[in-house]
């Protein structure tokens, strides 16, 4: 029992006086690399999406347009060319209350 | 004498003057608490290389109300312990990977081998491999506060600081560590008969 004790304190005790390690020599370049690159990202993350933005932007405006125009002309969807009347252009559900009165 | 003040508005300003001075300042400390916690020490130049351009990123947000120190260890500590955390979610999807190697080939799963530090004495080398694979046994808070301690001989006081707990708290982590520690180490004996 005293010698499982002894053993148990003496492993314990085994950090006593340890040495730091010493980080390998190429560490500090390694990661003085690294950061180069990180602090290179933010740039090179602009001149990348860059083209993406521009593609973001014009298929932005040409929705808009798209969605301007549908509203102005107020085509139903499915509504064939040369169709337009006030029937396609207001839902029949909208005139289904007024029929009643 | 490192000048804290000068070295923080150098790294404020990013000037690489700085960086290179906190990595030959902080460096052995950061490599060495990551290699007690992960020990591998491939791992722990990662988790090092991490820390450094972590703090360069966030130098900013630092108030400087606690050592630089302070600062490291705990941002050391929290990668090292993020980094067992993803190294014991591979080990559980081993064997899934294990069978995809099978069929699909592919590199096989991380296994640590027996971790032996390199500051070590040589009498002590063997005593404290049995211990440092104890200590993996422990829970995380534990196994900090111990390393912390023993292998980087802080304070209490700076412990509870770095892992931002009360210093009785710290008492406590450590009184636990300690008991399942003998616990750990007495069931190592028996099975061994010493």
């Amino acid at each position: 029992m005293k010698g499982k004790e002894k053993w148990t304190n003496e492993v314990l005790g085994s950090l006593k006086g340890m040495q730091p390690a010493a980080p390998p020599a190429y560490l500090e370049a390694r990661t003085l690399e690294l950061l180069n690159k990180s602090m290179a990202m933010p740039a090179q993350l602009t001149r990348q999406l860059s083209p993406l933005f521009r593609f973001g932007l014009s298929a932005g405006v040409v929705l808009l347009i798209g969605i301007n125009l549908f509203c102005l002309i107020g085509l139903k969807p499915g509504s064939q060319a040369g169709e337009l009347s006030p029937q396609n252009i207001i839902s029949d559900d909208y005139f289904k209350p007024l029929g009643n009165i | 004498m490192l000048d804290e003040p000068a070295l923080i508005s150098s790294l404020k300003n990013a000037e690489s003057k700085g960086f290179k001075e906190l990595m030959r300042a902080y460096g052995r400390m950061v490599y060495n608490t990551a290699l007690s916690i992960v020990q591998y020490p491939p791992d722990a130049e990662d988790i090092s290389q991490e820390v450094f351009i972590t703090v360069f990123k966030n130098i900013s947000s630092f108030k400087g109300e606690s050592k630089l120190s302070t600062w490291l260890y705990r941002i050391t500590t929290t990668k090292s312990l993020e980094h067992l955390r993803k190294r014991r979610r591979k080990k559980r999807f081993g064997f899934m990977q294990s069978l995809s190697e099978l069929f699909g080939g592919g590199t096989s799963a991380f296994e640590p081998v027996e971790f032996v530090h390199p500051g070590l004495s040589l009498e002590n080398k063997e005593r404290a491999a049995i211990l440092f694979a104890a200590i993996n046994q422990l829970p995380e808070q534990q196994k900090v506060a111990f390393i912390l301690f023993e292998t980087e001989q802080l304070s209490y006081q700076d412990i509870a600081e770095s892992m931002n707990i009360s210093v009785s708290a710290v008492e406590s982590l450590m009184f636990r560590a300690r008991a399942r520690l003998r616990k750990l180490l007495g069931a190592y004996y028996d099975s061994h008969e010493r």
